[in-house]
């Protein structure tokens, strides 16, 4: 029952975060301003819970994601699954209780699926300086805001697990 | 024989993401456009809500707003009324006109189209598409490829349409292309969408215009909608051309073209729907088996 509210809890907060994102894109389309922060929503799973609990999680963000934008089917759940199994892989070398290990692993996955994404989904502008120089205005942008916001959205759910009684910080982690 | 510090068990995120790829490159395509349908309409009536939310915002503001200030509303849309309802009396009897016209030339009739107003209850403009989603969709007969015009222009065209929302790729898109033509002159020119700047004015280029047609700061030429794609009625103002110069190939003309900024705030839009692609239920039933 424990296993079920936190995998929940964990992915209902992924989910309200993109949908806030993409309200915050849709006030801010007057400025052509782009906001792409999904690099930290694996960052909680991959820290704090089981591989399996995470990669279900993992799968399940990246589902919702190919439903909200019109990338190739697919493109976003492995992408996700992607920046989940190299946190996983980097979380024996990071410290969980230490935001700035978070922020910066956020911030690195983040970087790498966005210019994955210009790569991939952008290939026909990559010989244009413009495409770039949005590129570079956006993801400037974007890392700016997970630095100010990814505490905030890992302590969140720390502290709804809290509230059903599960301490996240005094449990032992399968690695 | 494994080295020391080699653990098998480090690799074991990567072994998954394999398993993984090679189980979703063997799925079905039935089963992965049935996934994606399910994801959107699972989050669809999200959106609508908020849409939804957002009106009674509005609503609830408007009621905020003192009596003065509505009177004066009242009054000055009254005024526009009386304008509008002149130029649809001029209108109809332009229309009298053409049918008469086309009676006597034996001409076929210009194709007459519905117009479907929609909520937008999204913009997602980012540098790899552009595309509004709308709340109407197969629910009021929405089809695939229809025109969107705001009364700035041409707003995109449809591009999926889903049980109560579409997509609608924006005339800003860079995967937009339409057929154009300059306003005074009947010759076709090639319209397509461009990636514009952060914080600057929505544009797309033209080519294929004709050598002659000259723009410039001080006198600029406005792109509007020609009917030979099929998609959209011809006249409607596209943007406006400040400067074209001669293309690659030297025999025509290329240039950039300036939108409406309102495109990247709108919230309103109108579906043309072509009268005569509408089925009506009696045709229904004939096609449904």
């Amino acid at each position: 029952m424990m296993l079920k509210r936190r995998i929940l809890i964990v992915l209902v907060c992924n989910l309200g975060f993109i949908f806030l994102v993409q309200l915050f894109n849709h006030a801010m389309t007057g400025t052509s301003l782009v906001l792409f922060p999904y690099g930290i929503l694996v960052v909680f799973a991959a820290m704090n819970l089981r591989f399996s609990q995470g990669l279900l999680i993992a799968i399940i963000t990246g589902l919702w994601m190919e439903g909200s934008y019109p990338s190739p089917f697919g493109w976003f759940l492995f992408l996700m699954v992607l920046i989940f199994a190299l946190a996983s892989r980097l979380r024996l070398r990071l410290h969980r209780e230490n935001r700035a290990h978070s922020l910066f692993l956020g911030l690195g996955l983040n970087t790498f699926i966005y210019l994955l994404c210009c790569l991939v989904l952008g290939q026909w502008l990559v010989t244009s300086p413009l495409y770039w120089l949005r590129v570079a205005v956006d993801l400037l942008y974007s890392s700016l805001v997970i630095v100010f916001i990814s505490t905030w959205f890992l302590e969140f759910q720390v502290s709804l697990l809290h509230l059903v009684g599960i301490n996240i910080y005094q449990e032992e982690i399968d690695t | 024989m494994s080295r020391p510090g080699l653990n098998f068990s480090q690799f074991k995120p990567f072994l998954y993401l394999g398993c993984f790829l090679a189980g979703w490159l063997f799925l079905p395509p039935v089963f992965k456009n049935t996934l994606r349908d399910t994801s959107y309409e699972f989050q669809a009536p999200l959106w609508v809500g908020s849409s939804h939310l957002r009106d009674v915002q509005t609503t609830l503001d408007l009621r905020t707003r003192s009596k003065n200030e509505l009177i004066e509303s009242v009054r000055d849309l009254s005024r526009e009324n009386a304008f509008y309802r002149q130029e649809r009396a001029k209108l109809n009897e332009y229309q009298d006109y053409i049918g008469r016209l086309e009676g006597l030339l034996n001409l076929p009739s210009l194709p007459e189209y519905r117009y479907e107003v929609a909520r937008v209850i999204r913009r997602d403009l980012t540098a790899w598409w552009e595309r509004l989603i709308i709340r109407k969709g197969r629910d009021f007969n929405i089809p695939v490829g229809a025109a969107v015009v705001f009364s700035g222009g041409v707003v995109g065209r449809v591009t999926k349409v889903h049980a109560y929302t579409s997509d609608v790729e924006l005339v800003s898109s860079p995967l937009f292309r339409m057929a154009a033509r300059f306003e005074n002159d009947q010759r076709p020119a090639t319209y397509q969408g461009r990636i514009h700047n952060s914080f600057g004015q929505p544009f797309g280029k033209v080519s294929d215009a004709p050598p002659d047609i000259q723009a410039s700061s001080t006198s600029p030429i406005t792109l509007v909608s020609t009917a030979l794609g099929g998609t959209f009625p011809s006249g409607i103002p596209i943007g406006t051309v400040y400067r074209l110069k001669p293309g690659s190939d030297g025999l025509f003309q290329t240039g950039p073209v300036v939108l409406d900024k309102r495109l990247l705030t709108i919230q309103e839009v109108a579906i043309l729907i072509p009268l005569d692609s509408e089925l009506t239920p009696e045709d229904e039933e004939a096609v449904s088996p």
